[in-house]
């Protein structure tokens, strides 16, 4: 225990020094979500994409769609088109919420049968605005856009009707949640990247440092000390493992405090998944340090390991977006079991039950891995 | 007890018999030498009794204990410095000699040992900014950590500027105080000249003689070698005609000759060269080394 603490502690210092490393697993995944994440996340001018619906027909009804309609035209400002930051479509109300559910709407505004009634009656009529409430910001956001737009319309048609400069409210919204399943590309690429950067330092770093020591002969000295080879070699893991770990949390930061990552899962499960992951993919870096001859072929090889699995994996884009036969390739890959157990688990909630196909994905995975290890281990 | 007993110890590498049957005892505190050309399977024996290797036969026994058997209980009573050993670069002297010391159950204390190896002023350097020399005088703290009863040192000095060797002679010098058996393996005749009590010289996986380096210089070889420039050139086989000459080579004009009786040699080499009209100069005589004594035996020098 003593010699697998002392060894653990050079072994951790040993990887802070090394300046390049710390590029590769902190710098660099970071560096590559913040570009991601402003290119493709688009959060940075929010458009709001509603659907209207108009279950009354009425005259009034009508109005108000048609003044959502025109909120929504581009406008001419100084010469320039300018898109408004609204979208409107119209649809009936089935269609319009599983948009709403598959991510394509931010929010859904239903005018309920009798709205013309109500206001002719003298009262409020109802309309109701749907949001996901996955994304809490965008919902509150959608929300009170909303609200706002209705109270201005329902005061310019009561002003055009009656004259009057002060009118009563005449439209009352209901708001309503739908839970959507689908998310931002944010939340579909921060999981994704955590996922490589386990991956990298797993399989890279791992297959790498073995390799080298067995290239200087540091395996032989010891080999000649009575450390024994678990022993030192878990000490090597353990270093990873607790970087993993620090790099899952420094990476989350940054999509939180970035992008606004909806985080939706349970901390410790994700600790179990990252742990997973990084186990496996240490097996995997294990492995082909024991098959390459030199530190040289085995970085060569895990590259050309990781870059593939690193782009059909689903890390970057869905597996759904690559042509079926691709996809059957990727679902091959143990990255992609482990980007979907982190997805699943950190932004849509589920238990680790949930995600148990993937979890028996990489550690057989790991364990074909680390047997073939040792099998092909050598000392020089 | 000897320290180290090896019988018939044998290993191929394919068709290679890198070591082919070697039998040798090493007694308690002696400075041990094997002495030989690359590749003549010193490092691979040395190896094998540090439990690096395995033999393909053959019997190792170190302090007693079957090497074979229980490899583990030698690892704690032994010191290891390997050949090409390069340790973490990226830690500092003081860390990499605390580290190795946590693997045994008793150490020597660190300063000490910081300072037989003269590198106080290096403890808190990395490893990686080391000199040659320096990096050798660590690998040798290394192997002293544990205060093993049985050092292994393989290659000591290879590589080093003479004032560097000189450094790492005094050191093994001071082991030879403190009841320790060393071995060391070396390709250089006057550090096992220097350093070793006894000496076993291999070629070829063999050991093909033994014996302490005064021993093997009477047994083997006349005491004196003569060597010498003719100027101008004549035939060589009139230089080995010269009274007492028993064996030698030339390089050129350059000659390199032994005898027994280097007076009459050197009466006998004036008058030959007299009468051959040519000049000897540059004539100089020294005792004969370790060198002559595998030159005689192989017919080849030691460093090629």
């Amino acid at each position: 225990m003593k010699k697998f603490y002392r060894m653990f502690v050079c072994d951790f210092k040993m990887t802070l020094r090394e300046k390049e490393a710390l590029f590769w697993m902190f710098a660099f995944p970071i560096l590559m979500m913040l570009i991601l994440g402003f290119v493709f996340g688009g959060s940075g001018s929010l458009v709001l994409e509603v659907g209207v619906v108009d279950q009354d027909g009425s005259f009034i009804s009508k109005q108000v769609v048609k003044a959502f309609e025109s909120i929504a035209e581009p406008t001419e400002e100084a010469g320039e088109t300018k898109d408004a930051p609204l979208k409107v479509t119209t649809g009936d109300e089935k269609e319009e919420l599983d948009e709403l559910e598959d991510g394509k709407r931010n929010g859904v505004l239903v005018i309920g049968k009798g709205f013309a009634d109500s206001i002719m009656a003298g009262r409020e009529g109802v309309v109701t605005v749907y949001v996901d409430q996955s994304d809490v910001t965008t919902a509150e956001i959608t929300k009170q856009t909303l609200t706002g737009m209705l109270s201005e319309i329902s005061r310019e048609m009561a002003k055009n009707a009656t004259g009057a400069q002060e009118v009563p409210e005449m439209i009352k919204v209901e708001e309503k949640q739908v839970t959507g399943d689908d998310f931002d590309y944010i939340d579909f690429m921060v999981p994704g990247i955590l996922a490589m950067t386990i991956m990298f330092a797993g399989l890279m770093g791992y297959a790498q440092e073995i390799a080298t020591y067995r290239e200087k002969g540091i395996l032989r000295r010891i080999k000649v000390s009575p450390i024994s080879l678990p022993t030192f070699l878990a000490s090597g893991m353990t270093t990873v493992l607790i970087l993993a770990l620090v790099q899952s949390v420094l990476l989350l930061l940054v999509g939180v405090l970035a992008f606004g990552v909806n985080i939706g899962g349970n901390y410790f499960y994700m600790a179990i998944i990252v742990l997973i992951g990084a186990v496996s993919f240490l097996a995997l870096g294990f492995m082909i340090s024991s098959l390459a001859g030199t530190a040289k072929s085995a970085t060569l090889a895990a590259t050309a390991v990781a870059m593939p699995m690193m782009f059909l994996a689903g890390i970057f884009f869905s597996v759904d977006m690559i042509p079926k036969w691709l996809a059957v390739i990727a679902q091959c890959l143990p990255l992609y079991y482990f980007a979907d157990a982190l997805r699943e688990v950190m932004i849509h909630g589920a238990s680790l039950a949930a995600v148990w196909l993937d979890i028996v994905v990489m550690v057989a995975f790991g364990i074909v891995c680390f047997i073939i290890s040792v099998k092909f281990f050598r000392w020089e | 007890m000897p320290a180290v007993i090896i019988k018939d110890l044998r290993k191929s590498y394919g068709d290679l018999k890198a070591v082919d049957g070697v039998s040798l005892e090493i007694e308690e505190k002696e400075i041990f030498g094997i002495l030989g050309p690359n590749g003549a399977g010193k490092t691979t024996t040395m190896e094998m009794a540090e439990t690096l290797r395995e033999p393909d036969s053959g019997e190792i026994f170190v302090d007693g204990i079957d090497v074979l058997k229980d490899p583990g209980a030698v690892k704690e009573i032994i010191g290891v410095q390997l050949q090409t050993t390069v340790f973490f670069d990226n830690l500092k002297v003081r860390e990499a000699m605390s580290l190795f010391s946590s693997f045994y159950p008793r150490t020597l204390d660190l300063d000490y040992l910081i300072d037989l190896v003269d590198l106080k002023e290096k403890a808190e350097t990395m490893v990686s900014d080391l000199s040659g020399g320096q990096h050798k005088r660590l690998s040798i703290a290394l192997a002293l950590i544990n205060d093993p009863r049985i050092v292994f040192l393989d290659e000591p000095t290879t590589g080093l500027d003479p004032q560097a060797r000189r450094r790492v002679w005094e050191i093994i010098e001071q082991l030879r105080g403190k009841d320790k058996t060393v071995v060391i393996t070396t390709h250089y005749i006057e550090e096992a000249e220097y350093l070793c009590d006894r000496v076993a010289i291999m070629d070829h996986g063999k050991i093909i003689a033994l014996g302490t380096p005064d021993e093997l210089i009477d047994e083997y070889v006349s005491k004196s070698v003569i060597s010498f420039r003719i100027n101008p050139e004549v035939d060589d086989d009139v230089v080995w005609k010269v009274t007492g000459v028993e064996s030698g080579h030339s390089h050129g004009q350059e000659y390199e000759l032994t005898t027994a009786t280097p007076q009459e040699t050197l009466i006998g080499l004036f008058a030959m060269a007299h009468e051959q009209g040519v000049k000897a100069d540059e004539i100089n005589m020294k005792r004969a080394t370790l060198e002559d004594v595998f030159l005689k035996i192989t017919g080849r020098k030691i460093k090629v």
